[in-house]
């Protein structure tokens, strides 16, 4: 069925997220819709799947105008989300999350004829699963997998799918764009919101982009990656990842005391060296990184001399910014005043002019009164950067790209290595091989809470570590 | 009838208004809504079931009025929520207090007027049955219901797909929206069901376990009922056992006090104590998802609360 979007507007406060956007989307085919954060991707398809209700325009399912703003009318036409993250619930068992809003079970739950049907659909994605098993047991990937075949069991003929594969392992992504593939031979309507572009020339017959919320074009693939990029971002953007190094000044040593996850107790390197911890989601990455932060009893970093480094130059950066990093309600200027501010009465004035030029210097869009929930997923990530001090000497990251776009990501990247001198120690982790292999000197292995492998960049092969994180 | 037999049906019958009080909540909570008004909609309910009793004459005309009071008070805490986005919490306790002061004042005229009360319904032989005789073939249809409430809510909530929706929604709002279901469709309907169950466990005291009407009432158990939703993470059948348990202990001090006089004073203590101690239990098992506990206790007190209860719920944003 085609999909036609007319004018379609919709703003936040003073944020415009879309502003008149007018393009279709042919029946039966994988099209890609990209842009970078903040482009109004996520907004978009949340009013195709009837979540947010735009301001102005109207969408045309084939011949018919879609009724807006609701997901009842969705659902009913056969539209079908795959979230970011998960829409399910962590609480309930498979079996549970697979009924929610199922309009076609009967009044009383029949276990044995759901059993055969996920089991049934699972098949085709060679995957098994217990339907008592509950949602949070599960990793990321299959609880996205679960919720496709929900979705296709429900008949959904148009699917979305908003940047879904960063849960996903390499051998289910596969699975999954296989059958992805299929379906939109057999006629049902795929669209993809990335900002991987490799992914998007893999599979898509179309892709449209936007920039500031604005339609920009729409494009016949395939299509040579670097008009695709300097489209996105403009030519002038610089995406090649060209920082430079900054050479080590003192040689000391560093000890990382990590036997709870390894029969190694320990790994001694330079001061100044930069760990990726590559692992797929839920391997226990995340959590290892963390662990140095509110586990020092099972992972800690020292001198040779056996002098810790104090809590207090510790600093950790969740993944989770609005969770776990910043206080959403909270402004900016608020941030930076618990940050830097150590005496009992705040000068505002003094922490004004800090938080200028903060955000000058991180290139954060939003002012000092601007609330940390109102900024994008990059510009939190930016403030997070901000609020890190000069003297911190551990710096803990977890995945500290997830969900930005290319030119974001190398911000990041270059405003952590400029200051990379100054630290002795920082870990990351990340489920970017690229991402590992671009800025780490020494890389450890994660798979099932366990470490498999480590060793310096240069003695570790690109294939050996892919296999390692697949558990092979 | 011997002794033991009549300590059951005792403790049967006046754990009556809890189990109504305690499944209402439970329902309610489960879709997402704390109803904090529990003591204060207890305190009117009692009120108005027995005032309308006295003026009808009649008691399901009684039984119904409470109800319906009860269904309004969910509906307007539910409302405030969805319409000014203002705290379920706030609203609540607000109302606890207005609707206790205003039981008191409204009150006043019907203080210690002897009252109607509910008839047995006896069914004769199958009432002749030891135990089971007099608590399901010889007595009140109040007690009876509240019995047959408790499964049948397990049934509900645990075993239909609207259970499961209705959970979903307590769950993750967000989720179930994006999934077609109504968020505040099922928010209104089910915090009006517990509303109501709430309102007959009030017209429960007045017309069955303490007849007539005096200030407070309700002896706090709306307090008291608030905590055992939370022992019986959150399904109808634990939170019953937890209404039972404490109607042994209540039952147990007032036999004991012709026995020992110091003891009997201790026992109307106990089960405060006691529940502060198994709510940390339930917390700490909660937090590390119960590792440190063997499995059978695991599954008795772990529980989880709904992921988004009490959390204002806006679409759009």
């Amino acid at each position: 069925m085609k999909i036609e979007f007319k004018n379609i507007s919709k703003s936040f406060g003073e944020t415009i997220a879309n502003s008149e956007i007018s393009f279709s989307i042919d029946g039966g085919s994988i099209h890609a819709i990209i842009g970078e954060n903040g482009a109004g991707k996520s907004t978009l398809i949340k009013i195709l799947s009837g979540q947010i209700l735009p301001d102005d325009g109207s969408i045309k399912l084939g011949n018919k105008k879609m009724l807006l703003g609701s997901t009842i009318e969705a659902t009913n036409k056969g539209i079908g989300i795959l979230g970011q993250d998960p829409l399910d619930f962590s609480n309930f068992t498979v079996l549970e999350s697979f009924l929610a809003g199922n309009k076609k079970s009967s009044k009383i739950i029949s276990k044995s004829k759901f059993e055969e049907i996920i089991s049934t659909f699972s098949k085709k994605f060679d995957w098994e699963i217990n339907v008592n098993s509950l949602i949070k047991d599960l990793s990321v990937g299959q609880r996205q997998q679960l919720e496709l075949i929900r979705l296709l069991y429900l008949g959904a003929k148009i699917i979305i799918l908003d940047e879904p594969t960063s849960g996903f392992s390499l051998d289910q992504k596969k699975k999954v764009f296989e059958n992805l593939r299929d379906l939109s031979s057999k006629g049902y309507t795929v669209i993809l919101v990335s900002h991987k572009i490799e992914e998007i020339l893999e599979i898509c017959n179309k892709v449209t982009i936007l920039q500031k919320g604005k339609l920009l074009e729409t494009l016949d693939l395939p299509i040579n990656p670097k008009i695709l990029i300097d489209k996105m971002f403009g030519p002038s953007s610089n995406v090649k990842n060209d920082y430079k190094k900054i050479e080590k000044k003192s040689k000391k040593n560093i000890t990382i005391k990590i036997d709870k996850y390894s029969d190694i107790e320990k790994i001694t390197l330079n001061e100044g060296t930069i760990i990726g911890v590559s692992g797929l989601q839920g391997s226990g990455s995340d959590k290892f990184v963390q662990s140095f932060y509110d586990d020092l009893s099972s992972s800690k970093v020292y001198y040779e001399n056996e002098v810790q480094i104090p809590f207090s130059e510790i600093n950790y950066v969740a993944s989770d910014r609005l969770e776990k990093g910043l206080f959403p309600d909270m402004t900016i200027m608020e941030h930076i005043a618990l940050a830097y501010n150590s005496k009992g009465l705040i000068n505002w004035s003094n922490i004004l002019e800090l938080t200028k030029s903060l955000i000058n210097t991180y290139g954060i869009v939003g002012t000092p009164q601007t609330q940390a929930k109102n900024l994008s997923g990059g510009n939190q990530q930016r403030l997070m950067l901000a609020l890190i001090k000069e003297n911190i000497r551990l710096l803990l990251l977890e995945q500290p790209t997830r969900g930005l776009d290319i030119s974001s990501a190398i911000f990041v990247w270059e405003s952590l290595l400029k200051t990379k001198s100054k630290k002795n120690l920082v870990i990351f982790s990340s489920v970017d091989l690229y991402e590992i292999y671009d800025y780490s000197d020494f890389i450890i292995c994660f798979y099932d809470n366990k470490i498999v492998a480590s060793g310096h960049k240069n003695e570790m092969a690109r294939a050996k570590v892919m296999e390692k994180i697949s558990g092979k | 009838m011997d002794s033991l037999e009549l300590t059951v049906i005792t403790i049967v019958a006046m754990s009556a208004p809890l189990i109504f009080a305690v499944i209402g909540e439970t329902i309610t909570e489960r879709v997402g809504v704390v109803n904090l008004s529990m003591e204060g909609t207890l305190l009117i309910t009692a009120l108005t079931g027995f005032a309308i009793t006295i003026w009808t004459d009649s008691l399901y005309l009684g039984i119904l009025s409470s109800a319906l009071i009860g269904g309004f008070i969910a509906f307007i805490i539910v409302w405030i929520n969805f319409r000014f986005y203002i705290n379920q919490i706030a609203v609540g306790f607000i109302f606890t207090i207005f609707l206790w002061k205003l039981s008191s004042y409204l009150g006043g005229d019907f203080v210690r007027i002897p009252g109607p009360y509910l008839n047995k319904i006896t069914i004769p032989i199958l009432s002749e049955i030891p135990f089971l005789g007099p608590i399901f073939f010889d007595n009140n249809i109040l007690v009876l219901s509240s019995i047959i409430l408790i499964p049948l809510s397990w049934f509900f909530l645990f075993r239909t797909n609207l259970g499961v929706n209705l959970r979903a929604v307590g769950e993750n709002p967000i989720a179930a929206d994006a999934r077609g279901l109504s968020v505040m469709k099922y928010r209104f309907i089910y915090s009006v069901i517990g509303g109501i169950l709430i309102g007959i466990g009030g017209a429960t005291f007045s017309l069955e376990v303490k007849y007539g009407w005096s200030e407070g009432h309700t002896l706090n158990y709306g307090w008291i009922a608030l905590a055992i939703v939370i022992f019986g993470g959150w399904n109808p059948v634990r939170a019953s056992v937890g209404v039972y348990g404490f109607g042994i202990l209540q039952v147990l001090s007032l036999k004991l006090q012709s026995v020992t006089i110091g003891l009997s004073q201790i026992l109307p203590l106990i089960p405060f104590p006691l529940m502060i101690l198994t709510l940390v239990l339930i917390q700490s098992a909660n937090k590390n998802e119960g590792r440190w506990f063997p499995k059978p206790i695991r599954l008795l007190i772990f529980g989880n609360q709904p992921q988004s209860l009490g959390i204002t719920y806006k679409k759009d944003s």
